[in-house]
C-alpha cells in the first residue's frame, strides 16, 4: 500500500479499532485485531502498530512481554472486569478482588487501587452489598439485587450436606412445606420473623435456659459452623453468637463460654490486637474481667 | 526477643537465677527451645505435621497446614521440635539417605520480595548441617546421585568411593540428573561446584540469591540474571530445590509470623500476596509440606482477604490450634525449666517442688480457662522474684512501657550493629524502605512497581501530591549496569516521577571500573536522581526497626508480661525515630538532594582502598589526585570506614571489607 493509499486507509482503520474495542471485553493482541477486520482492508502489521499509538489507545501487557490494547484505561477495564465477575452468583469482596488482581491486564493496578475501585462501584450503587448466605457472616456482593434462589440453593445444598442426602432430595418435601405454611396459623407462616425460624432451628427459646442446656447448644453450634472444629479448627465467636440468634446476652454468652473453657470442652483462643478494633466489634469478643479478649474458639482435644 | 531480659542461652544458667525468665523463643534453630521442650504440649499438633510430612512422602500431592495459635502459645517451640526431629532423627545422618529437608522462614518480609526471602531462608537451612558437617543440602544430592547410580550402602561409603574411583563422572551424573528432573542448567552447575567443595562462598551467595560480583558468575561458570524478574528467578531456583528433592523427599517450610508480613495489622494486601505464594508453591510439585504459622487473631482477617482456593491450599491436608494450658501441662512446663536450671542452692531441705512458690501461688498463676506458655511462665517468672526477694522487684517499680521500649530499642540496636552485614543489605533495603515510609511519612504510600529491575518501589505523597521513585541498587556488574540503564530511559520523561532515590549500602561501593554502570549514574544524576550511600548505622537502625515491629505484629513483644501492642511500638517510633532513620527518610521525601552528603571523594577513598587493601596516606592522595590533607580528613571523620596508622608515614586501610572482597579473598 502506498503512503497515499495509508494516509486514506487512516480514518477507516481508526474507525474499525473503535468497533473492535468496543466489542471486546478485554486488551487484544494486535494478531487478535488483524484478525477481526476483513481481508481486503487488513494493514499491515507496521501500519497497525502506527495506528495503535494514536491518543486514547492503552497498550498493556501481555503474555511473554507482548503488548496488548485496548481503548480505555486500566481503572475503566478494571470497573468492567469487576462487573463481568458478578454477573452470575452473589460472590464476597475478596473473591471478586482475588479473581481479579491476578489479571496480567490489570498488573500495571496495586490491589489497593483495585479495591478502591470496588469501593467506588459499591458506592455508586453499580454494584449491591447482598446479606451474607445463611449461616455465613461475609457480606456478598452481586450487579442484581438479591435472588432469594441463591439463597435458597445456598441453605439446600448445606441442608442436603447435613442430612448427608441429595439436594434433589430435599426438593420432594417442598409441596408439603408449603401446605403445612398455608395451614399454618399467621405467627408460623413464611412471613413470621426469620428470627423465630432460626431459634426454631438451632433449639434456643426464648426464656434462657439451664447452663448445661446452652453449653451442649453452644458445642452444637460450633459443630454445625465448622464440622472440624474438634480437630483444633477454629470458630469465630462473632459467627457463634449470630449461630445462636443473639439470644443469649453478652454477659450470659461470655459467661457460658469462659465456664467451658474452664471445663476443658472447649478452648478459647486470645485475641491480641484488641486496640486495633472498634468498640463495636469489640463487643463481639468474649472478654473475661481482666482484660483478656477471645476471638476465637475449637473443641478440646485431650492431649 | 527478650521478656525484659534476655532469653537463657544455654550453658551461663547459673543457680540461683530466675529459672522461669525468657519465655519468647524468637527463631526455630535456637537451641535453648531445645533444652526447655516439654513434648507432651501441643503433641496432637506436632503428630499432625508429622502426619502432613508423611502425606508429602507418597508423592500423592503437597500438604497445607495451618497452625494458629495466642500470641506467646509455642507456636515457634513448637516448630523447633519439629526441626530437631526433621533434620536429626536418625543416629549417623552422613551415613544415612536424606528423609526430608527442613526450612524455617519468618516472614519479616516485603510481600513484594516474598519469593526472593523465601529462597534466601530455604538456602540458609538446607546449607545447615545438623552435625559432623554434611549440610541438609549435601545428603539431598548425594541420595540423589546415588540413587541415579543405582549404589547402594551408606551415603558417605557410596561418596567416598564415587569420589576415588571416578571424579571425572560426577558432573555428567550431575547433568544427567538435572536433564531427568528438569532441573535448570544453571542450578545444577552450581551444584556441581557444591559437590566439588569449589568456591563455597559463591555458591552459597547464588543459591541464596545474594548480589555476586561479575567475578563470582565467571568462576561458577553461569550468567546473572540480567534482564530477569527477580521474583521469578527466585522462584525457579525453590522449584529446583523440590525437583532435587524428589518426590520421595518431603521439602517441609514452616512459615512462621504470618502477621510480620502485615507492616500495618490492617494490611489485607500482605495476606493476599501469602495465599498467593503457597498456592503458588503448592501446585509447583508433590513434595511440599507448607507449615503457615499465625496468630489466632488473625484468623477471621485471613478468611476475609484470601480468596477460598489459596486458603484450601494452606490447610488442604489440616487446620489445628493450640490450646492453652491447664494444670498438668503448666506444672510440667515449671517443672522442666527447674530442671534445666539446676538446683538452686538456696532450697531448703523438704521445701515444696516448685519452692519458692506454693500451691496458692500455682492456682493463682494459671487462670481457669488456661493460659499459654508465655503468660504462665511470666508470672511464674514474677511470683518467683516476689516470693524469692521480697521488696526487690514490685510491679510498681517494673519500667513503663516508653522506658522499656527505649531499652529495648538500645539492645536491639547493638545487636544489629553486629548482625547487619553488607550481604544482607538488599533484604534490609527492600523491607526496611516500606515500613520506614509508614513510621515516618506523614500520609506518604508505598507501593510496588511491576518492572521490579528498573523500579523497586514508588512513594506517593498526601493527596497524590509527589511521587518519588526508589531503586535499591544491591546488585554488582552487568545486572545493575542492566537496571540503571533501563532507568537512563525512563527518568525523567517517562517515569511520572517528581524524584528519584538510589540507594545503596555504603559499604559497597560501586567499582570504578564498572564504567558502564558508573555512566549510567552519571547520567542519572545529572537528571537529579539522588544516590544515597546508606552508612552502617542507618542498616542497623533499619534492621531493629524492621524488627521490632515484626515482632510486635506477631504479638511476641513481651514487656515483663505484658504484651506490646504494634500501634504502641509505632507512636513510640514515631516519636523518637533515630536521627539516622530520620535522616534517610528525609532523602526520600523531601524534595531535592537534603540530608546525607554522598561525597564522591568518600567514595573514591574507600574504591581506592578496597583495591589496595593498605596504603600510604600520601600514595593515595597522589593516585587519587587529591590533597592529602583531604585523605586525612576523610580518614579522621570516618573512622568506621577507615583505620589508620600513623608513624612516619600514615597507613590507611579499610575498616570493612564488602563481600566481594571476602569472596575474591576465599575463592
Amino acid at each position: 500500500m502506498s503512503d497515499q493509499q495509508a494516509a486514506v486507509a487512516s480514518p477507516r482503520l481508526e474507525e474499525m479499532l473503535d468497533q473492535i474495542f468496543a466489542a471486546a471485553d478485554g486488551p487484544l493482541s494486535p494478531r487478535q485485531i488483524r484478525d477481526q477486520i476483513p481481508q481486503a482492508v487488513r494493514p499491515s502489521e507496521a501500519e497497525l502498530a502506527n495506528a495503535l499509538t494514536r491518543e486514547g489507545i492503552v497498550a498493556y501487557p501481555g503474555r511473554k512481554d507482548a503488548k496488548t490494547f485496548l481503548n480505555r484505561p486500566p481503572e475503566d477495564l478494571t470497573s468492567s472486569k469487576l462487573l463481568a465477575r458478578l454477573q452470575g452468583s452473589p460472590r464476597t469482596r475478596a473473591e471478586v478482588i482475588g479473581a481479579v488482581t491476578p489479571l496480567k491486564a490489570l498488573a500495571a493496578l496495586s490491589r489497593k487501587q483495585i479495591e478502591g475501585e470496588f469501593d467506588r462501584l459499591v458506592q455508586s450503587g453499580q454494584i449491591q452489598k447482598l446479606p451474607p448466605f445463611v449461616g455465613a457472616r461475609t457480606a456478598l456482593f452481586s450487579v442484581a439485587p438479591p435472588r432469594p434462589a441463591d439463597y435458597l440453593q445456598h441453605a439446600l445444598e448445606k441442608i442436603a450436606d447435613k442430612l448427608k442426602i441429595p439436594p434433589g432430595e430435599l426438593l420432594q418435601s417442598v409441596p408439603e412445606l408449603v401446605e403445612r405454611w398455608v395451614n399454618a396459623s399467621p405467627s408460623h407462616s413464611p412471613s413470621a420473623s426469620a428470627s423465630s425460624h432460626d431459634a426454631e432451628t438451632t433449639g434456643i427459646s426464648e426464656a434462657t435456659p439451664p447452663e448445661a442446656d446452652i453449653a451442649s447448644r453452644i458445642l452444637q453450634a460450633i459443630t454445625e459452623i465448622n464440622p472440624r472444629a474438634g480437630k483444633g479448627d477454629l470458630v469465630v465467636i462473632a459467627d457463634l453468637r449470630q449461630r445462636l440468634d443473639w439470644q443469649l446476652d453478652k454477659t450470659a454468652f461470655d459467661r457460658a463460654l469462659l465456664q467451658m473453657a474452664a471445663d476443658r470442652q472447649i478452648a478459647l483462643h486470645q485475641f491480641d490486637r484488641a486496640e486495633l478494633v472498634s468498640s463495636e466489634d469489640r463487643e463481639l469478643l468474649v472478654t473475661d474481667g481482666s482484660g483478656r479478649h477471645f476471638n476465637a474458639v475449637s473443641l478440646w482435644r485431650d492431649a | 526477643m527478650s521478656t525484659g531480659s534476655a532469653p537463657l542461652p544455654q550453658g551461663i544458667i547459673s543457680p540461683g537465677t530466675n529459672p522461669y525468665r525468657g519465655s519468647v523463643v524468637a527463631d526455630a534453630w535456637a537451641r535453648f527451645a531445645d533444652e526447655s521442650d516439654v513434648t507432651s504440649i501441643h503433641r496432637d499438633v506436632f503428630e499432625t505435621c508429622l502426619a502432613g510430612v508423611d502425606h508429602a512422602r507418597t508423592g500423592r500431592s503437597s500438604a497445607g497446614i495451618t497452625i494458629y495459635g495466642s500470641a506467646g502459645s509455642g507456636k515457634t517451640h513448637l516448630i523447633g521440635r519439629l526441626r530437631r526431629r526433621l533434620t536429626d532423627d536418625c543416629h549417623s545422618p552422613t551415613l544415612e539417605r536424606l528423609s526430608q529437608a527442613f526450612a524455617y522462614v519468618r516472614l519479616n518480609a516485603n510481600p513484594e520480595s516474598l519469593y526472593r526471602h523465601v529462597r534466601q531462608r530455604v538456602a540458609d537451612d538446607l546449607l545447615r548441617g545438623p552435625r559432623r558437617g554434611m549440610t541438609q543440602i549435601d545428603r539431598m544430592i548425594l541420595t540423589r546421585l546415588m540413587d541415579a547410580d543405582q549404589g547402594g550402602g551408606d551415603l558417605s561409603g557410596w561418596w567416598d568411593h564415587a569420589l576415588e574411583e571416578r571424579p571425572e563422572d560426577l558432573p555428567e551424573l550431575l547433568a544427567d540428573f538435572g536433564q531427568t528432573e528438569r532441573i535448570s542448567t544453571a542450578f545444577i552447575q552450581v551444584l556441581i561446584h557444591l559437590v566439588s567443595r569449589r568456591h563455597r562462598l559463591d555458591v552459597a551467595g547464588w543459591l541464596r540469591g545474594d548480589a555476586l560480583p561479575e567475578a563470582s558468575y565467571a568462576r561458577l561458570g553461569i550468567a546473572s540474571n540480567v534482564d530477569d524478574d527477580p521474583e521469578l528467578v527466585a522462584r525457579s531456583v525453590l522449584i529446583d530445590f523440590m525437583r532435587l528433592a524428589g518426590p520421595q523427599v518431603p521439602l517441609v517450610l514452616c512459615f512462621d509470623q504470618v502477621e510480620a508480613l502485615q507492616h500495618d495489622p490492617r494490611d489485607t494486601d500482605a495476606m493476599f500476596r501469602y495465599g498467593q505464594l503457597i498456592t503458588d508453591l503448592h501446585d509447583a510439585d508433590t513434595n511440599l509440606v507448607l507449615i503457615s504459622c499465625m496468630q489466632s487473631s488473625l484468623f477471621d482477617q485471613l478468611r476475609q482477604a484470601i480468596p477460598t482456593y489459596a486458603l484450601e491450599r494452606m490447610a488442604g491436608f489440616r487446620t489445628s490450634s493450640l490450646q492453652p494450658l491447664h494444670g498438668d501441662q503448666a506444672r510440667d512446663l515449671l517443672r522442666q525449666r527447674i530442671r534445666i536450671h539446676g538446683a538452686d542452692p538456696d532450697r531448703p531441705a523438704g521445701s515444696a517442688e516448685f519452692w519458692p512458690l506454693d500451691d496458692a501461688d500455682l492456682a493463682a498463676i494459671v487462670p481457669d480457662v488456661g493460659c499459654t506458655p508465655r503468660a504462665l511462665l511470666d508470672a511464674a517468672a514474677t511470683r518467683w522474684d516476689e516470693r524469692k526477694r521480697p521488696g526487690q522487684l514490685p510491679v510498681e517499680k517494673l519500667p513503663s512501657t516508653e522506658d522499656w521500649l527505649v531499652q529495648e530499642w538500645e539492645r536491639r540496636i547493638e545487636t544489629a550493629r553486629e548482625t547487619s552485614p553488607p550481604e544482607k543489605s538488599d533484604e534490609t533495603l527492600r523491607d526496611g524502605i516500606p515500613r520506614l515510609v509508614h513510621v515516618a511519612g506523614g500520609g506518604w504510600r508505598c507501593a510496588g512497581t511491576t518492572d521490579k529491575l528498573a523500579l523497586d518501589y514508588v512513594l506517593t505523597g498526601p493527596n497524590d501530591e509527589a511521587r518519588v521513585g526508589i531503586k535499591v541498587c544491591e546488585d554488582d556488574g552487568n545486572a545493575l549496569a542492566s537496571q540503571l540503564k533501563k532507568l537512563v530511559a525512563l527518568f525523567p520523561g517517562k517515569a511520572n516521577l517528581q524524584k528519584l532515590v538510589l540507594l545503596r549500602d555504603e559499604r559497597r561501593p560501586i567499582s570504578k571500573n564498572a564504567v558502564k554502570t558508573q555512566q549510567h549514574l552519571k547520567a542519572l544524576e545529572q537528571n537529579d536522581a539522588v544516590f544515597v550511600p546508606v552508612p552502617p548505622e542507618a542498616f542497623a537502625a533499619l534492621n531493629s526497626l524492621r524488627q521490632i515491629l515484626a515482632d510486635a505484629a506477631a504479638g511476641d513483644l513481651d514487656c515483663h508480661g505484658r504484651a506490646v501492642g504494634f500501634d504502641t511500638v509505632l507512636g513510640w517510633l514515631r516519636e523518637n525515630l533515630p536521627m539516622e532513620l530520620r535522616e534517610l527518610a528525609d532523602q526520600l521525601l523531601l524534595p531535592g538532594t537534603g540530608g546525607i552528603d554522598s561525597s564522591p571523594h568518600l567514595e573514591r577513598l574507600q574504591t581506592h582502598l578496597q583495591e589496595a587493601f593498605v596504603v600510604a596516606a600520601d600514595e593515595a592522595a597522589r593516585a587519587l589526585d587529591l590533597p592529602l590533607e583531604r585523605i586525612l580528613s576523610l580518614a579522621s571523620e570516618r573512622t568506621d570506614l577507615f583505620g589508620r596508622i600513623d608513624g612516619d608515614r600514615t597507613a590507611l586501610f579499610s575498616a570493612r571489607m564488602g563481600s566481594s572482597s571476602l569472596s575474591t579473598a576465599s575463592n
